[in-house]
């Protein structure tokens, strides 16, 4: 897989499937037991990796070290110098809105507001990659909309940005690329869209206040009805069925409240990728 | 960046944290005050000077009274003299008013009266002084003058010389090499398990992880080792300060002859035994997956510390014992026992070095070999890793 610069991309897999292992490959903590780590086509050592930036999966911080001391200590460990590593570390506490906690130890914190504090310490250097392992986990919405904003900002400025989860209804906003591992191989990955385009799925679901109970979603060519929910009958569309001819039909037997046209989800491909389709 | 630099920011870090806790400030003012009360208590309650006894007297030669005081003087003990009538001696004596009754003649037996017993140093006085009375009398019935015969009867000042093999061993510097073995024990006992608790407490918070991005694992250990040691060196300057102060300004303590020397190669040992100490706590504290756990890990650690402190202590009552000198060489036990054989004069100076040297050259590969066992540990996440697995050239795979 590759993460290529200004992209959001998501590593996805099922929970044991190699998230964590592949990010602490990439810093050094564990060694691969087969392949490699580049980047700008080097092998990834020390010195590349200090202008990477690393959020583990929760904590990553020390409780008891305040948050601003903290920031600075990061940095300075990144190669800053002080002046700059306090000037980056307040930039960023303001940014990201915990300002007025800069001299509370890490622990007095919310838990969204570690959050954000760990983000800054993986950014407080600038780093030229951030890596960040499940950093939605555990947030509200209003949380996880603020984080997400900060990391899509951070790939529109030119850095590669690659985050695991295994949230997929969080990943689909946010990344354009995808990459979905299982017991440590790669299934799938590409531009989400694309991805989405070749499965070459399309479902059409329409809720339709029926007259008089005919049956006019049966004996359609390249029509499946893959089940009846609450917001109405879903259809599987062949490719190469048109979609305005299906609604026709339906418009035919009754009134049609609503209707959409949608591309498989983000957790359908998956889904698929790793072998475990919902199976309808 | 360099090594240095990398290790540098580590080591401030951990003054700097350490220092801010509230733990710290109380430890350092218990360790201050304690010094402190150590050397002024003994200075308020003072010597009891020598013990005291009340002799009564019936009887016996004229010079008798003064004879007990001198006797008793020459062994430490004030003897206060009543000149009583024997019926009234022995009746003090039974009800225990006085220590002891003499009943003596110019001759022939002494009658000595107690309630029940009487201590051997008394029983010695009052021989001593009712034979030293008697040949007064006689020497001054025979002419000689009272001057002369004071001179003859009084109890000479003994000077002691010693001559055999242990003979220049002194109580008050093998003191000084209990006290700086037994700080040194604390000392390293304490800041390796603050290292070793420190490490468990990145691992459990993966904020090794993040460190190990921008640091190798031995700047790490290093940093972190040099840091905890600088904060409990300056804790006990801060505590030893005041009191040293305190004891010159009291004239408190007879500062021993070796002290000086003890205490400055205690500091040495200090700096030897924590490099070692320190980065085998590091290691074993990478080990642990939670940090509660971190006693039970580092436990044969403090075994070996107590073992190097109570080998010391024993080695206190025969420095020329056969197994002092190869025990002491021993990386995990020369930073207590070498003290205590400095302090009491008992080893050479070349022997000393060789120590040093060897419980250098012991650090510098466990620093190494501690290094490789924290990035296995902390690369472990799961309840615990064993220092086997760690010790394996393949570090941990982690689960995701």
């Amino acid at each position: 897989m590759s993460v290529p610069p200004g992209q959001v991309v998501g590593l996805l897999g099922p929970n044991g499937s190699g998230k964590t292992t592949a990010m602490r490959i990439v810093f050094g903590v564990i060694d691969a037991d087969r392949g490699e780590v580049r980047y700008r086509g080097r092998p990834v050592g020390p010195e590349v990796r200090r202008r990477f930036g690393y959020m583990p999966e929760e904590r990553g911080l020390y409780p008891d070290m305040r948050v601003r001391d903290q920031l600075v200590y990061f940095a300075r460990l990144a190669g800053l110098g002080r002046e700059r590593a306090g000037r980056r570390a307040d930039a960023l506490l303001e940014r990201l809105g915990v300002a007025e906690r800069a001299d509370e130890p890490v622990q007095a914190l919310s838990l969204g507001n570690q959050q954000r504090v760990q983000l800054a310490a993986a950014l407080v250097h600038e780093p030229e990659a951030l890596v960040l392992d499940e950093p939605f986990s555990g947030l509200d919405p209003v949380a996880v909309e603020a984080l997400s904003e900060i990391v899509s900002e951070a790939a529109r400025e030119g850095r590669l940005v690659l985050f695991s989860s295994h949230q997929l209804d969080l990943v689909e906003g946010l990344c354009e690329s995808v990459a979905v591992i299982d017991h440590g191989h790669l299934v799938m990955s590409g531009r989400v869209a694309d991805l989405k385009e070749a499965s070459g799925r399309r479902e059409l679901r329409v809720d339709l206040e029926a007259v008089n109970g005919v049956p006019w979603d049966r004996g359609m060519e390249g029509v499946r009805v893959v089940g009846s929910e609450a917001d109405g009958v879903r259809l599987a569309l062949d490719p190469g069925v048109d979609a305005l001819a299906v609604l026709d039909a339906a418009r035919g037997a009754g009134r049609v409240r609503d209707f959409a046209l949608e591309q498989p989800t983000l957790a359908e491909l998956f889904l698929e990728a790793v072998g475990r389709g919902r199976g309808r | 960046m360099s090594r240095w630099r990398g290790a540098g920011l580590v080591a401030g870090r951990e003054i700097r944290e350490r220092v801010r806790t509230r733990t710290f400030r109380v430890t350092t003012l218990v360790l201050v005050l304690a010094a402190l009360a150590g050397v002024i208590i003994p200075a308020l309650v003072g010597d009891d000077g020598p013990s005291r006894s009340t002799v009564a007297v019936a009887g016996g030669p004229a010079p008798l009274p003064e004879a007990l005081r001198a006797a008793g003087a020459a062994q430490d003990r004030t003897i206060d003299v009543r000149r009583l009538g024997e019926a009234e001696a022995v009746r003090q004596a039974a009800s225990g008013e006085v220590d002891a009754a003499v009943v003596a003649g110019p001759t022939g037996p002494v009658r000595v009266v107690v309630e029940d017993d009487i201590p051997d140093d008394l029983r010695g006085i009052i021989a001593q002084a009712v034979a030293g009375a008697r040949v007064g009398d006689a020497l001054a019935r025979s002419g000689l003058p009272p001057r002369e015969v004071a001179e003859v009867v009084a109890p000479p000042d003994l000077e002691v010389q010693a001559r055999g093999a242990r003979a220049d061993v002194d109580g008050g510097d093998l003191a000084v090499g209990f006290i700086v073995s037994l700080v040194l024990y604390l000392a390293l006992l304490f800041s390796g398990i603050i290292v070793a608790t420190g490490v468990a407490e990145e691992k459990s918070t993966r904020v090794s992880e993040v460190l190990l991005a921008s640091l190798r694992p031995s700047e790490l250990l290093l940093g972190k080792v040099a840091g905890i040691g600088l904060v409990s060196i300056g804790q006990l300057a801060a505590a030893a300060a005041p009191a040293l102060i305190a004891a010159l300004a009291l004239d408190a303590v007879d500062v021993p002859a070796a002290t000086a020397g003890t205490i400055l190669w205690g500091l040495v040992w200090f700096f030897a035994g924590y490099a070692l100490y320190g980065a085998a706590y590091g290691a074993l504290g990478a080990l642990v997956g939670r940090q509660q756990e971190v006693g039970q890990a580092t436990a044969p650690l403090g075994l070996l510390l107590v073992c190097g402190y109570l080998a010391s202590t024993f080695s206190a009552g025969d420095l020329e014992a056969w197994w002092v000198r190869p025990l002491s060489l021993l990386p995990p036990f020369a930073p207590m026992m070498m003290p205590m054989r400095i302090a009491g004069d008992a080893v050479s100076t070349g022997e000393v070095l060789a120590a040093l040297a060897l419980t250098l050259v012991a650090a510098a590969g466990l620093i190494a070999l501690g290094a490789r066992v924290y990035r296995a540990g902390i690369t472990g996440t799961g309840p615990r890793t064993h220092l086997r697995e760690a010790l394996l050239a393949t570090p941990r795979r982690a689960s995701s």
